[in-house]
């Protein structure tokens, strides 16, 4: 005879009070059955956004754990602190002022020369990335080895918040993927034929139409297009 | 065939790839397999220059515990680098468990849960080392003798201090003219061959760079030498940005004189 689980009630902690929440939920979800409502720090919920660090430790073990509150599930006696956001400060070049030498990396980042290996940021990293090879590199001139590295970063910023080195890994990260993708990867037509398409005024009347439009409207067209895959004539293009 | 497992320092790697080319070709032509490590870390020696002292070791040890399964697969049980700086440093680490035992567990348990303990088991030995073992088979194969090359080797620091790990007598050195030699060239003598440089002064203190690499080629250019040699990256680029010397990595010029890599040395030609 099949009975109904029976569902398992654990303890967790989050700032400073008890809440008692069913086994099996991630931390996202557990503090939303506990009554929490996110505004901030949290974003995909698929753990592909990065928005949701959180830092928790387990009943008799010292260890300072870090992961993502929308993937890491709850456990009886943890502890929890969100962090919803890392504060960062990040240098955005435009595109012409990018170099493809790694001087040039560290001349915005110079705290990458200090990292000193501890691998601290690779422990931390919910994506299991290894931020202090990226790091290590970089100061071997080697950005497109770093880039290739970190493609998975999702700026969490949890290895920053662990490394004695003060590194701003993402932003670093997101340079080298930027300086990368400008001088080493092979360039999309696609894209260069879409933009011309775009300067010649080819989807000006679709767009202009389309801005024009209330709500309803919209989401008419937008069900009807899951439905049939086509758009009404005069949104064609 | 000997397999050699080849460390090559963040440096080197960055800065001086035509010196790389040339020691793997060097070493290629001895006869022995080089096998660049799987995963290397900086050697520690930059942030070792400060006063942290097991931090310094960290990524050494992890270096050289990582090297263990890469000897398991290859065979090869010496780690060889072209870099003074990588050598000492890599050379100290590997020593730490018997010179410095109480920094050595440190660095072991804060690495355990990353990497087995690295327990002995490779020989680091630098360019010049595996060079001066194989100088009866330089003189061999050298397809363009150095004939009558007056060169004066400049040794730096990392190689010859502190003791334990020196490779030669600090005050007067010889091990690379005698490499030199077999090659035909005329190593001139001069007084200051091992001293410093001012090394990664030319980051923050460059008057210091300045000022020793200014009295290292006065005594060069009393020797007579047409050319100086150096093992080491960062003497190289100090003596290239501070001084008008003809400066070169040792491996550039056992490169040419064993004809396995074509380089512009217009300097050797005239
Ligand atoms: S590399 Fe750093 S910022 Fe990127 S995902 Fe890993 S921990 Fe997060
Ligand atoms: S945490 Fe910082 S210092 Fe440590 S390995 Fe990573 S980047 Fe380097
Ligand atoms: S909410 Fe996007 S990674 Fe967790």
């Amino acid at each position: 005879m099949s009975q109904a689980p029976l569902r398992r009630y654990i303890t967790i902690f989050f700032n400073g009070e008890a809440y008692s929440v069913p086994h099996g939920l991630t931390i996202m979800k557990a503090l939303e059955y506990a009554g929490f409502r996110f505004t901030r720090g949290s974003g995909c919920r698929g753990g592909f956004c990065g928005a949701c660090p959180v830092v928790y430790r387990l009943p008799g073990d010292y260890k300072i754990r870090v992961g993502l509150a929308c993937q890491t599930p709850v456990e009886d006696g943890m502890y929890i602190s969100l962090i919803p956001y890392v504060p960062l400060v990040e240098y955005v070049p435009r595109r012409e002022e990018l170099k493809p030498d790694a001087g040039y990396v560290l001349k915005l980042y110079p705290e990458i020369s200090r990292c000193v290996s501890c691998n601290a940021c690779s422990k931390a990293c919910p994506q299991g990335l290894s931020p202090m090879d990226a790091i290590q590199a970089i100061l071997r001139g080697d950005l497109r080895k770093a880039a290739e590295l970190t493609f998975d970063c999702i700026a969490c910023g949890l290895c920053s918040l662990r490394c004695p080195a003060e590194i701003r890994h993402p932003a670093v990260f997101r340079l080298v993927g930027r300086i990368v993708g400008v001088y080493y990867m092979p360039r999309s037509r696609s894209v260069e034929q879409r933009v011309k398409e775009i300067e010649s005024g080819r989807f000006n009347n679709a767009f202009a139409k389309l801005l024009s439009m209330d709500p309803g409207s919209l989401r008419k067209i937008y069900d009807e297009y899951l439905k049939t895959g086509r758009l009404p004539g005069d949104l064609e293009v | 065939m000997k397999t050699l497992l080849y460390y090559p320092g963040c440096s080197l790697k960055r800065d001086y790839p035509e010196a790389e080319r040339a020691g793997i070709a060097v070493l290629e032509a001895l006869g022995y397999r080089v096998v660049e490590l799987r995963d290397w870390y900086c050697c520690g020696g930059y942030p070792g220059s400060t006063s942290l002292d097991h931090v310094k070791y960290v990524s050494s040890i992890r270096t050289l515990s990582k090297a263990i399964q890469q000897k398991r697969e290859t065979e090869g049980d010496t780690i060889v680098t072209l870099c003074p700086f990588c050598y000492n440093t890599l050379k100290q680490a590997e020593k730490l468990y018997s010179t410095k035992p109480d920094i050595y567990r440190r660095v072991v348990e804060y690495l355990k849960d990353e990497v087995e303990p690295y327990r002995g088991g490779l020989r680091v030995a630098h360019f010049v080392e595996v060079l001066y073992e194989s100088r009866s088979d330089l003189s061999k194969l050298a397809r363009r003798r150095l004939s009558g090359l007056k060169v004066a080797v400049y040794y730096g620091c990392m190689l010859l201090r502190p003791r334990a790990v020196a490779l030669d007598n600090p005050d007067k050195p010889v091990l690379v003219e005698s490499i030199l030699r077999e090659l035909g060239a005329e190593p001139v003598d001069y007084p200051l061959k091992s001293y410093c440089c001012g090394s990664f002064h030319s980051i923050l203190e460059p008057s210091i760079v300045a000022r020793n690499t200014g009295k290292i080629a006065r005594a060069i250019v009393d020797s007579g030498a047409s050319i100086v040699v150096t093992p080491c990256p960062l003497c190289l680029s100090n003596l290239r940005k501070y001084t008008d010397l003809r400066a070169m990595h040792l491996s550039e010029l056992i490169a040419h004189a064993l004809g396995v890599l074509e380089l512009p040395l217009r300097a050797l030609q005239g």
